[in-house]
């Protein structure tokens, strides 16, 4: 674009009155993403976006741009930090499709996300136009030149002078841009000034009167700004909810649900993505009189939350893959002595260090199957930011039920993504029950496994007659090492018969759609949003498509061969690795299948397909769709 | 005049209380105060203790400040050095004499509502830098509470608000520990139930899960599962019963105000009278016995140490007859402030009834005259005859608290006071409140003050609980001087050639009553020109022998209102007075162990003794020296020194090994290792503490013991000689058990 | 505060306990076992302190030592290879309340469990910890562990092994926060009972390092020690050990040590021979990990609760009406 194009701009900018009597398109949702180099505030601009959009009513899910390095280079493709926005008339249950608007603080980190497909072709793009100006001639042809590319591959780039406007307000313009940013965008999206200012005042709440004082001026100059130059705005309708809602992501309702659920100990070791929920727990927990052990690392973390569990008060212990990895002898331990125990795993791409901020669901395996012999635990996975909470509460009361070890899955996707659901009341009932310190009866066993259930009552320290060593080793019912055949199996059998005694009592999942037709997909975790989204889309078009998500995977709810045999097709979408069959040496016969699918074939013998992507990002509703016609057409 | 006639008119008015001829004039009290008051004239300007902060409850440790030291500490904190800092102590001090004087003329408030009063007054005259300033001040002072000067009502405020504050910091340990048992109480029960059939329940399990999985599970077959092996009496209905009951009476308990104000409203703790109080106490005793057995069952429960067949029958004795001081003291104090006017005979006599029976109640006796005439009726000069002596005569009944104190050194006494509210058990607390109106215009502080540095009301504190002897129960520490008969203080004044003199005054009794205008008749004013040395000052003249002091006069220091410096003469039934004052100040002396009779004879017995025997040891050196030829200083030491050392030597070693050719283990240093068990557990036993001993040579062999003394690790096993000859092999044994010989 | 009438109550029908309260079973450790001296010393200690058995919990890792546990007739848990110290600390904190003790070997402590030891002593957990060092794997039959001596020829250094052995004491003398150090040797009963008894006392993490033999696979390692009483180091002092007199006769190799003198303490502690036995190191002072993250704090419902609500409030957003009247 030429100098010449940007004083057309400028005097259009002068007209600004009549362009923008224009009223606004409405739309029924929009994804808009703000990017910038780490530390120029275009998460927090996001996420204001994105709270003033949940106070107006409508449906949102935020999803984080995260770079790999704390301080990544400046202006680099690699580099950029922000976060994407989908805004929505009705309840949003995923990150969707490309991005529809984009604010870009500069052209590079800008390139990064173009060049990844995460741009809709055509989309708008909002470009920071200080750079024309920079000193550097490499910088200055830098930004032409991709000015020019960006153009010619038919997007619509609008400069804003983002810096030179800030500038008039505050000494460091660069520390200012996200709140103009976040003005410009009321403007597009027609929100309400007066709950940007509130949502402004909330955001700075902590800081002196000044700082929110300064940040409404830029807010107030960006959308004036927007208002007089951009020909363009949105209305995105939206219902507002009679109910309180609370607008978190999910790591932190995660820490909420440890804080309802009655524990009081977490014991973890950094990890990302799953620090942030013992983040969050270390601030609230202790005002409740919970801890949060930071322990030397992830075994002790383990161990820790074992021995506080074991004392009588259930612990949590959060990680993600690697240090789930270095759990397993740990909760392997807390199968065979039958001690209750709540593991969450966060997961993030894999193996080994893999992708620490990136999302993948690539652990559920070896949370089923992992740990040595034969260690029955539960296993579930959270569906979406409430799930999260309730998960925790659920967890603890099965751990506390069976004596078992509960699995939580969640992954990084949800650990960073906001949206709203409806404010839970608290009940008394989810609070662990005190330490039983009452005196065992005469003749009580500690491992009086019930013949059926294989259920037994478990003794805390402090109860008088209960006096027993619990052990790793195999032993009898009174927790007396034992190596004879038949105290081996028994005890085998008992553990065992706990997650059957478990899947009796749950329910058949519903299926979402008819409960027959031409293709079930089946999923688990984060991507019940992006499925069941995808599902609608096919439905709409009168294809016989259904969904049916697992909460439960260890042990499967009865009821699912039922379902998957009145399907003509089925197939597993899932965010993690499986064979494709389009590979050359890739064949029925050695193909490594999802994770579920596997475990579905294997259970049901049915003929269960898979799909996956495992690219670090959110899958795409788009995508899935895709892949299910396919399916569909396949063997036509 | 000469000498002996000007004597002759004091002598006379010395010897019979008449003022005969010119040369003396009737004492003008109102005007006519003791020299030592000279400057005390205007108590505004004096920092002293009062007046007094009571410190709202709960706001800061101690219940009591001083405005003066407030005051200064604010100054310090917020006064910087140079101008600056010397103004704003200019304006604060200027401040705080304004609320002296507001006190003064009968002005009441809280400290912050005073403070802001007096600072709007006086900055209304000045710029509007000042009312910022003392503002500013006025904020950094920290707590707040009622302002209140060394009056007549004093005393009463001041037990009251040190008995509160006990009472407040006793209700916040109760309630500690009541609401930590009640959680423990509570948690058996919510324990019980969530394993219990009823926490098993489909609705109870549904409750428990996430709100959203709610449909996720079948309940009820949840219910039937892991409801299969849940114990069907996890909680014997006698302990839930008993549970249940000691929940609901430490719930209901009336004797702390309950936090949240609910259920009936706390008892009342404060009486205006003895009897009252007795009653309330006998009265509410059966609701004080529940509380106590609740609290114990509630602690045996929370330990899982209630057993029924010990228990049972002994809650069942527990009654009113049981309940023990210590139980007591969980409770508040019953606290009786006798009102000034009716400290009479009557309700006396009940009050040392009920200090006598331990129950817990703290009494605050108000004296307010020292100087009354006695009941006995008139011509009977004595002085404190009743409510005075009330704290002595208490202190005789024993195991309590006494506390004598004038109002003026309340708040020095202040955390003795503290003590004695907090004390288990009676507590008496004896103040006298500074002399009545009729003794004239002199403020209460004064004359309060003056009581006890005159020893006419000396401060005291017995503490029966502090120690076993009197020395630890037994203070005077409070009095000035507590070691000499009266307080003495320096006294500096101007002499007719305006020299500036100086000597050291003594603070009599009779210097107490001067001040007390009904007895006026006991002094006369001597004028300058009739003083001679005949003239004794009248500490001085009590010390006197009786001849001499039938030549003396005493006199007393005083001055008038232009601060002219007179002497006073005294008669002599206020010399008899004050002769019996120092004789009952003697016997609190030697209870506080100064001058002690029984020491000092002690002391002298015990130095006659060492004296005599010392003698003799030198006699006996002095013989032994003369007989061997020795001298005599060398040979002294030596024979002191000698003995002890040489007999530690001599001691033998105790001996471990048996004299006979027994077998033996040196069982100390058993590590336990079991070797010697196996081979044989009949023979080898453990004691105690799991070490090896021979139990019973007779159940195995000479064979089993030398083996026994191979194995052992550390070799602590001695087989000694063989005890049956016809055992075989024993030659080869006898050569192998050699080596643990 | 007292209640008196509950507190009588309670001492009158206060249960005592003998020794045969705390034993379990028959232990199957090979006779001569150095494991054996120490139960004995931990089961006198339960006793004359009147441990409630109920309130009593031994947690162990693997090996020999481990099963320490089983032959206490308390609580128990007989965890997995080096894992005791987490386990443990998951137990105290939970229940400030329960007397915690912990059972390590040298392999256990020392090797698989090191970070674990290391961290242990920093958190200065109220417990009671002995570690049984025998110098050698035992119930894997045989392998030179972290304080094997050069040249120990064991089934994994068939030709000695070659490392210089880890010194347990000067290993915890360097850690930040080491509060109670301690060393005992198996084959003096009565000061293992006293160190043990005072590291019971010790509030903090106390650390006994035991010497004991290994009958199996070291035979003869500690010979010259058990027949030569001066090998041994007595370290006494007003507020370490006295010794009997009795004691004193064999042991006359002594010396007054201060436990709060730590330079000193390190010094003693790189003795090898001869053997220093005593309080080596004692800091009452150094403040406990539970008590600093408050555990045991009483957490009611109605806690939770408002805790949860503050929360949920900071993220909620209100429907018009109640926002208002929020507000309001």
């Amino acid at each position: 674009m030429s100098e010449t194009a940007q004083l057309d701009r400028q005097a259009q900018a002068k007209a600004g009155a009549a362009t923008r009597a224009k009223p606004a398109v409405n739309l029924p949702e929009h994804i808009v993403e703000v990017i910038s180099d780490s530390g120029e505030g275009a998460q927090r601009c996001g996420q204001s976006l994105a709270s003033i959009a949940a106070r107006s009513g409508n449906g949102i899910w935020t999803v984080e741009i995260i770079p790999a390095e704390i301080q990544p280079p400046a202006r680099s493709v690699a580099g950029a930090s922000g976060i994407r926005i989908r805004i929505g008339s009705k309840e949003v249950t995923n990150g969707g499709d490309e991005t529809d608007l984009a604010v870009a603080f500069n052209e590079q980190v800008l390139l990064g996300r173009v060049r990844a497909g995460e741009l809709k072709p055509g989309a708008t793009i909002l470009l920071e136009s200080i750079w024309r100006e920079h000193r550097d001639p490499a910088i200055v042809k830098s930004y032409n030149d991709t000015l020019a590319a960006l153009t010619k591959s038919g997007f619509r780039v609008v400069e804003m002078p983002l810096e030179k406007e800030c500038r008039a307000l505050m000494t460091d313009a660069r520390r200012g841009k996200n709140m103009f940013v976040l003005g410009m965008l009321c403007s597009i999206y027609s929100f309400d000034l007066q709950l940007a200012r509130d949502q402004v005042a909330l955001t700075f709440g902590k800081k002196d009167r000044s700082v929110i004082e300064t940040n409404v001026k830029l807010l107030e100059a960006g959308f004036a700004w927007g208002e007089a130059n951009l020909d363009f705005k949105y209305a995105i309708p939206a219902t507002k909810s009679n109910v309180a809602q609370v607008v978190t992501n999910g790591n932190t309702a995660i820490a909420l649900g440890v804080l309802a659920s009655g524990m009081d100990i977490c014991a973890m070791y950094p990890i990302t993505p799953a620090t942030s929920a013992s983040h969050y727990l270390s601030e609230c927990f202790e005002k409740v009189g919970g801890m949060v052990h930071q322990a030397e690392d992830e075994i002790a973390a383990c161990a820790f939350a074992i021995g506080a569990s074991y004392a009588g008060r259930c612990a949590v212990t959060i990680t993600s893959g690697p240090g789930y990895a270095l759990k397993q002898e740990g909760i392997g331990l807390a199968v065979m002595a039958e001690i209750p125990l709540v593991v969450v795993n966060v997961q993030r791409g894999g193996p080994s260090t893999g992708q620490p901020t990136k999302v993948e669901q690539g652990d559920l395996l070896t949370s089923v199957y992992g740990s040595h012999g034969d260690a029955p635990k539960v296993v579930m996975a959270v569906s979406g930011i409430e799930d999260c909470f309730y998960s925790m509460i659920t967890a603890r009361k099965i751990a506390e039920t069976f004596n078992m070890v509960v699995v939580v899955l969640s992954d990084a996707s949800l650990a960073t993504a906001q949206a709203p659901f409806p404010r839970p009341t608290f009940s008394e009932e989810w609070l662990a029950p005190p330490v039983d310190q009452s005196p065992i009866p005469e003749g009580a066993k500690p491992y009086d496994w019930d013949a059926v259930t294989g259920i037994a009552r478990r003794f805390s320290p402090g109860q008088p007659g209960g006096m027993h060593t619990v052990t790793g080793l195999a032993h009898d019912r009174m927790s007396k090492v034992a190596y004879d055949p038949q105290t081996n199996e028994e005890g085998l059998r008992a553990r065992s018969l706990k997650l059957a005694a478990l899947q009796k009592t749950l329910k058949t999942p519903p299926v979402f759609g008819d409960p027959e037709g031409d293709l079930l997909v089946v999923g688990w975790g984060s991507t019940k949003g992006v499925i069941e989204e995808s599902v609608e889309r096919m439905r709409a078009e009168g294809l016989k498509v259904s969904a049916l998500h697992l909460r439960f995977i260890q042990p499967l709810p009865s009821g699912i061969g039922e379902i998957l045999r009145r399907f003509r097709k089925v197939i597993a979408v899932e965010g993690g690795w499986g064979d494709r069959l389009e590979d050359e040496l890739i064949d029925a016969d050695n193909r490594r299948y999802t994770a579920l699918a596997m475990m579905l074939r294997s259970r049901y013998l049915v003929d269960v397909d898979c799909w996956s992507e495992a690219r670090g990002q959110p899958i795409k509703p788009g995508n899935v769709v895709k892949a299910l016609r396919a399916k569909l057409d396949e063997g036509k | 005049m000469d000498m002996a006639a000007k004597f002759q008119d004091q002598l006379v008015f010395h010897m019979t209380g008449r003022r005969t001829g010119e040369g003396l004039a009737p004492l003008d009290s109102a005007s006519m105060r003791p020299a030592l008051f000279a400057g005390y004239r205007d108590l505004t300007r004096l920092r002293h203790d009062y007046p007094l902060v009571l410190v709202e409850t709960g706001k800061s440790d101690a219940y009591a400040a001083s405005l003066t030291l407030l005051v200064n500490r604010v100054l310090d904190a917020l006064a910087p050095r140079g101008i600056e800092g010397e103004r704003l102590r200019k304006h604060v001090l200027r401040l705080e004499r304004e609320l002296r004087a507001m006190l003064a003329a009968g002005v009441s408030g809280d400290l912050s509502e005073l403070w802001a009063a007096a600072a709007e007054k006086l900055a209304s005259a000045a710029d509007e830098s000042v009312a910022k300033v003392l503002a500013l001040a006025g904020g950094a002072i920290k707590i707040d509470g009622a302002l209140v000067d060394c009056d007549e009502h004093l005393p009463s405020r001041f037990m009251i608000h040190a008995w509160r504050h006990v009472q407040a910091q006793k209700a916040a340990l109760f309630h500690g520990h009541l609401d930590g048992l009640q959680r423990r109480l509570s948690d058996i029960l919510r324990a019980a139930y969530a394993h219990s059939e009823a926490g098993q329940k489909p609705a109870a399990l549904k409750a428990a899960v996430g709100g959203m999985h709610a449909d996720d599970f079948d309940f009820s077959a949840m219910s039937r599962l892991v409801g299969k092996n849940v114990p069907k009496d996890e909680l014997p209905a006698s302990r839930r019963k008993r549970i249940e009951w000691a929940l609901s009476v430490i719930k209901s308990q009336r004797f702390h105000a309950a936090k949240l104000g609910q259920g009936e409203p706390p008892h009342e703790f404060l009486f205006d009278n003895v009897a009252a109080a007795v009653a309330a106490y006998r009265d509410r005793l059966p609701q004080a016995v529940e509380l106590v057995k609740a609290i114990a069952v509630a602690e045996l429960e929370t330990r899982n140490g209630y057993d029924e067949a010990d228990h049972d029958p002994f809650f069942e004795a527990y009654d009113e007859q049981s309940i023990a001081a210590d139980d007591l003291a969980l409770f508040p104090d019953y606290l009786v402030c006798i009102p000034a006017d009716r400290n009479d005979a009557p309700e006396n006599a009940g009050l040392m009834d009920t200090l006598s029976s331990g129950l817990p109640v703290k009494v605050v006796v108000q004296v307010t005259d020292l100087l009354e005439e006695a009941s006995l009726g008139t011509g009977h000069f004595a002085f404190g005859v009743r409510s005075a002596r009330l704290a002595t005569t208490a202190m005789g009944l024993g195991g309590m608290f006494v506390l004598q104190a004038a109002a003026s050194s309340l708040y020095r006494m202040r955390n003795r006071v503290e003590g004695g509210m907090g004390c288990r058990g009676p507590a008496l607390f004896s103040v006298f409140a500074g002399a009545p109106a009729a003794a004239g215009d002199l403020p209460r502080y004064l004359t309060a003050a003056a009581a006890m540095e005159s020893r006419a009301f000396p401060a005291f504190v017995y503490d029966a609980a502090a120690g076993d002897n009197w020395a630890t129960r037994f203070s005077l520490e409070h009095n000035r001087n507590p070691e000499t008969d009266w307080p003495v203080e320096p006294f500096e004044f101007a002499d007719e050639g305006l020299q500036r003199q100086r000597s050291d005054v003594a603070f009599t009794y009779a210097d107490f009553a001067m001040c007390d205008r009904r007895n006026a008749q006991h002094f006369a004013v001597v004028p300058r020109d009739r003083w001679t040395s005949a003239m004794v000052p009248a500490g001085d003249w009590l010390a006197l022998p009786e001849r001499e002091a039938a030549e003396r006069v005493p006199y007393l220091l005083a001055v008038d209102e232009k601060d002219v410096l007179h002497r006073v003469i005294v008669d002599m039934r206020m010399m008899q007075a004050t002769r019996r004052c120092v004789l009952l100040w003697h016997r609190l002396q030697e209870h506080g162990g100064i001058h002690d009779s029984h020491a000092v004879r002690l002391l002298a017995r015990e130095k006659a003794a060492w004296e005599a025997q010392k003698s003799e040891e030198i006699d006996a050196i002095r013989k032994a020296a003369a007989a061997s030829g020795a001298p005599a200083a060398e040979a002294a030491p030596a024979a002191a020194t000698a003995g002890a050392p040489a007999a530690a030597e001599s001691a033998p070693a105790a001996e471990e090994k048996p004299a006979s050719d027994d077998p033996w283990i040196e069982t100390a240093r058993c590590p336990s290792c079991n070797e010697c068990q196996l081979i044989n557990p009949e023979m080898f036993g453990y004691n105690d503490n799991k070490q090896a001993f021979i139990k019973d040579i007779t159940k195995g062999t000479y064979r089993q013991l030398v083996e026994a003394a191979e194995v052992c690790q550390v070799a602590i096993i001695h087989p000694g000689k063989p005890k049956n000859p016809d055992e075989p092999g024993l030659e080869e044994l006898m050569k192998r058990a050699e080596a643990f010989n | 505060m007292a209640t008196p009438l509950s507190q009588s109550i309670i001492k009158l029908h206060e249960e005592r306990h003998d020794l045969e309260d705390y034993q379990s079973g028959v232990p199957r450790w090979c006779t001569g076992c150095g494991d054996n001296a120490i139960l004995a010393a931990v089961q006198r200690l339960c006793r004359d302190e009147n441990l409630a058995p109920e309130k009593t919990v031994f947690v162990s890792g693997i090996g020999c030592s481990s099963r320490f546990p089983h032959y206490m007739k308390t609580y128990g848990f007989h965890g997995i290879h080096g894992r005791a110290f987490p386990i443990a600390e998951g137990v105290k904190m939970a229940r400030p309340d329960l007397n915690v003790f912990v059972n390590t070997g040298d392999g256990d402590c020392c090797s698989i469990g090191a970070a674990h030891w290391i961290h242990a002593l920093r958190y200065n957990m109220n417990m009671t910890v002995i570690l049984h060092d025998n110098h050698v794997y035992g119930l894997t039959k045989k392998q030179a562990s972290p304080t094997s001596p050069v040249g120990l020829k064991s089934n994994t250094t068939p030709r000695g092994s070659v490392l210089e052995p880890l010194n347990p004491l000067t290993v915890t003398l360097g850690v930040a926060n080491v509060s109670f150090v301690a060393q005992a040797v198996d084959w003096i009963p009565e000061l293992m009972y006293e160190i043990v008894s005072k590291a019971f006392h010790h509030r903090g993490f106390s650390f006994i390092r035991v010497i004991q033999r290994c009958p199996e696979f070291l035979p003869k390692m500690f010979e010259p020690w058990l027949h030569d009483p001066s090998k041994t180091l007595l370290l006494t002092h007003d507020n370490g050990l006295q010794p009997s007199a009795d004691l004193g006769r064999i042991y006359k190799n002594q010396r007054a040590h201060d436990p709060l003198d730590i330079h000193r303490a390190r010094e003693i502690a790189s003795s090898e021979d001869p053997i220093p036995v005593g309080i080596l190191y004692q800091d009452p002072k150094v403040p406990c990990y539970e008590d600093l993250r408050g555990a045991g704090k009483p957490r009611t419902v109605e806690a939770v609760r408002k805790g949860l609500d503050a929360e949920f409030d900071k993220f909620t957003i209100w429907p018009d009406e109640q926002g208002q009247e929020r507000a309001a």
